[in-house]
């Protein structure tokens, strides 16, 4: 046999032997990287879910699709993803239903929170259950200060009942210590679940550090007419007021409470709150100054400007989009947490993808996500304040980027 | 049923077979497909046992959400201590007690009154809920106990299989039993089913207890799937209307209506959600319209229909031929190999009224000093007389002189202000309708009230079911043939009511009415409107029904007929009684044509 | 105390608007329309819109808004209630088409709302400074919808007992037989009301969302009051409407005040109580 002919013979075993190696590599590379989700689109808190979860899982879809995809280095391509979502139209039932078809009918790669604390808490068990390692972004329960370390595979990132109102209570004892308030406090909740959680878990710690609450009532269900509890609220002569709320009676109550001049001189909304919608309805920088609100964001983040650049690129007569919020924020944030573990993994290995988030996360939009044993994010935001038109974050005081606490809140400008 | 339909064992052997194969199905599909199994056994199960109540009966209940609030909320409590099954047994119980309650309600309403009620029951619980959760426990959500929190899909999947075998099967064999004929009797006409001997009060919430019952137990085993309830999953509406619109989809006349209307449903919703999110609810919405519009008895009478067209072609004739012959062989067998069971038991009359033979020379029926008055009006004032046994008395009068009035309060339809009535020298007044009936008092109606959606011979049967000496619905059957050759409708045996032309109505009634074997048979002008020759014939035949020991009270305007067969005569006008007397002394009197002056009869 | 009767008065007088649009419909015309609410909702958002887009005063919003609703009313009486009508062989079986097909439109006009507005819940402000009355402080834009009320329900009191189009309508709703057979067009006078309640919950709409959110989901919530104080006051009778109006707003507003979780449940409780004892209502006569 001459060269030539070893040669090209050799080519041609080695080829055949190479072959399938590199044929399987190529073939096992996925078509498209699919996230499921069940978050709801419809009814009368969709405008929130939008703001929040909905408009950010599209706004990621697309910016990483525009990038070529997700890298996988087992493969070595960039691979798109595609977004599956399912409107759970805020229905508990409609909401376990679609986990269970994503998962188990159209086996989506990845599953994401919907939008809500009950819907986030019935899902993560099902999540778990078949290992689908999820990072819940709008769940807020005590129960999770037990349960989270019982599903592995679910990461908890918004603040919890107790941090988000222990700054609070504080707040309160230590102007009543500097004889700058009554310490007296006044309670309107929604009787869904985080405003429940929320205002058990002040309630229980007002309590302790010897606060009086003078007022505290739920709203029930179904109220559109706010304006007769506000009144309420007044009456008790409050120098303190909390509102752990919903968006649609968040946004009432400030403008009752502005229409009838309440105004004490701590004066917090929760869920909506941080909504630049909120500042634009209240009378703008002036009106909001002051108002204290659940979770907050900061902008020295890396990447902010290019995200809030693309967020109003992408949805430019959106109104929620011209600015961002900082539940959006967050929600993108761990966005990009879920993006950097897929591409640090290299492939679609779910526990893999696991471990890596559970070590933590650092560098988010929404800043470091760093978890205790119940997979609790213990460094989220807790509480936000409107300053000079934006919303800064002030507690945990020791956070970098919290700026200190404006107090008493300025009366409202009419 | 009436009607002569074998029991179909070779259906009930695939039933028994389907249910095996579904029972199995966990063993090999996992996940998705058990999720779905799921789904659809509990809204068919939910949807069967609504129509269990309100389809035959048209009493439409939006309650289906409390009663699964009530198990779902048994269930989740009861867990924490005791076993799951008797947790569900207990969630079924508590479903049952409270809808005796609830049910008395339709004692008071009907139509759409009982439908706002219904809503308004879940609303009023689902707030309640709310208030409790909220103030004493602190929370909304609660959590499944953790012994049942972890449970097998598989194991909810098999018990939510057997709860809509149950309703199925109980839908299926209520419907084939003289309670069955009861529930339609009554969402036809419940004034007749009352007049007929039927307990409508007794039926209605016993069956109404039961359905609800059926809808704690599922709503009790959902909750299984959830990690916790709140009262808004609970109290859902969601629940009452989605089994509103399979049960109407499918058609609630059949057992399986619901099932074929709930399966679509589920399904097409799955679909909706999923591609065309935003447009969920003018789905919906579009499906209810054409519905009510397109097919208002629901899918299952047209697929009835096709059946009964595909079963009458060669092919399936010869089908049956050798079916037919393979059940004789087997009954040939069980008949001389097995022994036969009794079947039909005969049922007493209630002890409360008397209904033997009258001692002596007791009038059957004595009225004395009644009186009934409506607000200002005074309808029947002092009236009193005897109706001798065996006669035949005419009740005449002008119109609006209180003649049907004294019928109604002779049945118990209405109940007299002062007075007495006796009959065999028992009192009467406070008896119920279907208490008078049981008495052996018959009535027919001024306004013929013949039930339109049962045939003439289901119609004639209902008497002869619940009258005063009930049996069983395959026991009536010879006797309801004799009766319908006796007025002349065994022509028209399989005609339903609706289709019947006004005389044959009238016959049905009569029929009806004899068939609860009465001895008093009240004929509220049962001869209005005949022609010459059908006026004789009901003459006649009204004759031949007093000489079998009927005694007969007529209310009519056609004096032919009074001077032929009343023996005694009594006059009314403006409530009270102006004479008495036979035909001819009656008809002379100068007050009497005084108060008929203007009437067509009074030169007759 | 004071404040607390009179804003119950106030709220208890627009109750009593939002019921008779409910009593022409269900009270003469004898058609439980569950959609109903979903009027008000239109309207609401028509007054929202008059404002945040043309910066018009949202009242104007009527404008658009009665005449729109008047005519849908008017033509699902006629080509979706009619046919209905004719084939229908009893009443209670013409009842539960009725309920069927108007709970069919409910989603229908709902959903229509959810795909083009959901997202856009949102309360503007309108009138939102307090009157001084008798020492209590009532918001001007209640107070407006309480006057505007209390001048509509007069009127359609005015015109039920004193024109010949009024006497007509009341003999529908005692005895639609016997009117027919005294002359009157039924069918036709029946339509017209239907509308002309359609009509005045558009009016109730605009004038509620002056102080309330308006949402894509709200019109099921009126349809259940305006069907609580119809049936509490007694179907067909305009002035137990207003009075039953009136009795729930003040229930409601003394309750809000002692046991707020309690309020809606008092509504259900009423309704509930009424159908079990009195089903022809409380200021039925006889």
């Amino acid at each position: 046999m001459d060269r030539r002919t070893f040669l090209k013979g050799s080519a041609a075993v080695v080829g055949t032997v190479a072959m399938p190696k590199l044929y399987a590599q190529a073939q096992g590379a996925p078509e498209k990287i699919r996230f499921g989700a069940c978050p709801l689109l419809s009814g009368p808190m969709a405008g929130a879910a939008m703001s929040t979860t909905v408009g950010q899982y599209r706004l990621w879809e697309k910016l990483t699709n525009e990038a070529g995809g997700l890298m996988l280095s087992k493969y070595g391509k960039k691979v798109p993803v595609e977004m599956v979502l399912y409107d759970s139209r805020m229905d508990d039932n409609e909401n376990i239903k679609l986990t269970e078809k994503l998962i188990l009918d159209d086996k989506v790669d990845m599953f994401l929170a919907p939008w809500g604390t009950q819907f986030n808490l019935a899902a993560a068990p099902i999540t778990n259950k078949y290992e689908y390692p999820v990072i819940y972004t709008t769940a807020g329960a005590e129960i999770l200060y037990e349960q989270g370390k019982n599903w592995p595979y679910a990461f908890w990132s918004l603040s919890q009942p107790i941090e988000s109102t222990q700054p609070l209570v504080d707040l309160v004892v230590q102007t009543k210590k500097e004889g700058k308030s009554s310490g007296k406090c006044a309670v309107l909740y929604d009787g869904f679940e985080l405003g429940i959680e929320m205002h058990n878990a002040f309630e229980r710690l007002a309590k302790e550090a010897g606060l009086d609450i003078v007022f505290s009532e739920a709203i029930p269900p179904g109220t559109s007419d706010l304006q007769p509890l506000v009144r309420k609220a007044q009456a008790s002569n409050p120098d303190a007021f909390f509102a752990f709320t919903y968006p649609n009676s968040t946004f009432p109550i400030a403008a009752q409470a502005r229409t009838i001049g309440f105004s004490p001189d701590i004066f917090y909304v929760a869920i909506g709150g941080v909504f630049p919608g909120f500042r634009d309805a209240n009378g703008g920088a002036a009106g909001v100054e002051g108002v204290l609100a659940y979770g907050a964001q900061d902008p020295s983040n890396p990447g902010y400007d290019e995200y809030a650049a693309a967020l109003k690129a992408a949805f430019p007569d959106q109104p929620w989009a011209q600015e961002p919020e900082a539940g959006g924020v967050q929600v993108y944030g761990c966005l990009q947490a879920v993006q950097w573990a897929i591409e640090a993994v290299g492939e679609i290995d779910r526990p893999k993808i696991r471990d890596w988030i559970a070590q933590g996360v650092k560098g988010t939009l929404y800043g470091d996500l760093v978890w205790d044993e119940n997979h609790l994010n213990v460094n989220a935001w807790s509480v936000g304040q409107w300053q000079g038109g934006k919303l800064v974050g002030v507690y945990p005081a020791n956070k970098a980027g919290a700026k200190p606490v404006i107090f008493p809140k300025p009366k409202w400008t009419t | 049923m009436v009607e002569k339909s074998s029991v179909n064992r070779l259906a009930i052997a695939a039933a028994v077979v389907g249910t095996a194969i579904l029972a199995a199905v966990p063993l090999f599909v996992a996940g998705y497909g058990i999720s779905s199994g799921i789904t659809i056994f509990a809204n068919v199960a939910l949807a069967t046992a609504w129509a269990f109540f309100s389809g035959p009966t048209r009493y439409i209940s939006l309650a289906t959400a409390s009663f699964v609030g009530i198990g779902m909320y048994t269930v989740v409590v009861a867990g924490t201590v005791v076993p799951l099954s008797i947790a569900l047994v207990l969630a079924a119980l508590i479903g049952f007690f409270i809808a005796l309650v609830v049910g008395l309600s339709t004692l008071r309403l009907s139509g759409v009154y009982f439908v706002i009620f219904t809503f308004g029951l879940t609303e009023l619980m689902f707030q309640l809920a709310t208030w409790y959760e909220i103030s004493y426990s602190r929370r909304l959500t609660r959590f499944m106990p953790p012994n049942l929190a972890g449970l097998d899909s598989a194991v909810i999947y098999e018990i939510l299989l057997f709860a809509m075998v149950v309703a199925l099967a109980a839908t299926w064999y209520v419907g084939r039993t003289r309670l069955g004929q009861a529930l339609r009797a009554i969402g036809e006409d419940e004034t007749v089913a009352r007049h007929t001997g039927i307990n409508t009060t007794l039926v209605k919430v016993f069956v109404f207890a039961v359905a609800s019952a059926m809808m704690a137990f599922i709503g009790g085993t959902l909750a299984l799937r959830l990690p916790y309830i709140t009262p808004s999953i609970a109290f859902n509406p969601t629940w009452s209307f989605q089994v509103l619109i399979a049960a109407l989809l499918g058609g609630p006349g059949f057992f399986w209506g619901p099932a074929v209307g709930a399966i679509p449903l589920v399904l097409l919703s799955d679909y909706f959600a999923g591609r065309f999110p935003y447009h969920f609810s003018i789905a919906l919405g579009v499906c209810f319209v054409i519905i009510v519009y397109l097919i208002p008895g629901g899918i299952a009478p047209r697929l009835a229909g096709w059946y009964r067209r595909l079963a009458a072609t060669e092919g399936a004739r010869q089908i049956r031929d050798r079916f037919a012959t393979l059940r004789h062989d087997l009954s040939l067998w069980r008949r001389t190999v097995l022994r036969p069971r009794l079947r039909g038991v005969r049922r007493k009359a209630p002890p409360a009224l008397q209904t033997g033979d009258n001692p002596a020379q007791v009038p059957l029926l004595r009225v004395t000093d009644l009186r009934k008055a409506f607000g200002g009006l005074v309808a029947v004032r002092d009236l009193s007389f005897d109706i001798p046994k065996g006669s035949i008395v005419g009740l005449i009068g002008p119109n609006g002189s209180g003649k049907t009035t004294v019928l109604n309060l002779i049945t118990g339809e209405l109940v007299p202000d002062s007075g007495s009535i006796l009959l065999n020298g028992e009192e009467i007044i406070g008896a119920m309708s279907y208490q008078v009936n049981r008495a052996r008092i018959a009535r027919t109606f001024q306004l013929v009230r013949v039930l339109p959606g049962m045939t003439t011979r289901e119609n004639v049967a209902l008497g002869r079911m619940f009258g005063s000496d009930p049996v069983t619905a395959s026991a009536a059957s010879k006797e309801v043939n004799d009766l319908l050759e006796r007025v002349g409708l065994s022509g028209h045996a399989g005609q339903f009511g609706a289709q019947l032309t006004y005389i044959d109505q009238k016959r049905v009634e009569l029929a009806r009415a004899l068939a609860t074997h009465p001895q008093l048979l009240l004929l509220d002008e049962w001869l209005a409107g005949l022609n010459p020759t059908e006026l004789k014939i009901g003459i006649e035949l009204i004759r031949q029904i007093s000489r079998e020991g009927v005694t007969i009270v007529l209310v009519e305007h056609v004096m032919e007929a009074i001077r032929a067969l009343c023996q005694h005569v009594v006059v009314m006008n403006a409530g009270e009684r102006i004479a008495e007397g036979t035909p001819a002394e009656v008809l002379s009197d100068p007050r009497v044509m005084q108060v008929y002056l203007g009437e067509d009869d009074a030169a007759a | 105390m004071l404040e607390v009767i009179l804003n119950g008065l106030v709220l208890g007088g627009m109750y009593g608007l939002i019921a008779l649009g409910l009593n022409l419909q269900f009270g003469i015309a004898r058609m439980l329309n569950l959609s109903y609410g979903e009027f008000f909702m239109y309207g609401a958002f028509l007054a929202l819109f008059a404002l945040t887009w043309y910066q018009l005063n949202p009242l104007l919003g009527a404008v658009v808004a009665v005449p729109l609703a008047f005519a849908i009313n008017w033509l699902i009486y006629r080509y979706l209630f009619q046919p209905l009508i004719r084939r229908a062989p009893n009443r209670d079986a013409l009842d539960a088409d009725i309920v069927l097909v108007t709970f069919g439109l409910l989603f229908v006009f709902r959903g229509i709302a959810e795909v083009n507005l959901s997202g856009n819940a949102a309360g503007y402000d309108f009138l939102n400074f307090g009157v001084h009355i008798f020492g209590a402080i009532v918001p001007a834009n209640r107070l407006l919808a309480f006057a505007v009320s209390m001048v509509l329900g007069g009127a359609l009191i005015v015109m039920l007992r004193r024109t010949r189009f009024g006497s007509a309508l009341r003999a529908i709703a005692i005895d639609p037989t016997a009117a027919g057979l005294i002359g009157i067009n039924v069918q036709q006078l029946s339509a017209l009301a239907f509308a002309l309640g359609g009509a005045l919950i558009a009016v109730s709409g605009v004038l509620v969302s002056t102080f309330t959110t308006v949402s894509a989901g709200i019109g099921i919530v009126y349809t259940l009051k305006a069907l609580i104080i119809v049936i509490v006051g007694g179907p067909g009778r305009m002035g137990g409407a207003l009075a039953a109006g009136i009795l729930l707003g003040v229930a409601e507003t003394v309750a809000l005040q002692f046991a707020s979780g309690l309020t809606l449940a008092i509504n259900y409780a009423i309704l509930i109580l009424v159908l079990l004892i009195r089903p022809t209502g409380l200021f039925a006569r006889g």
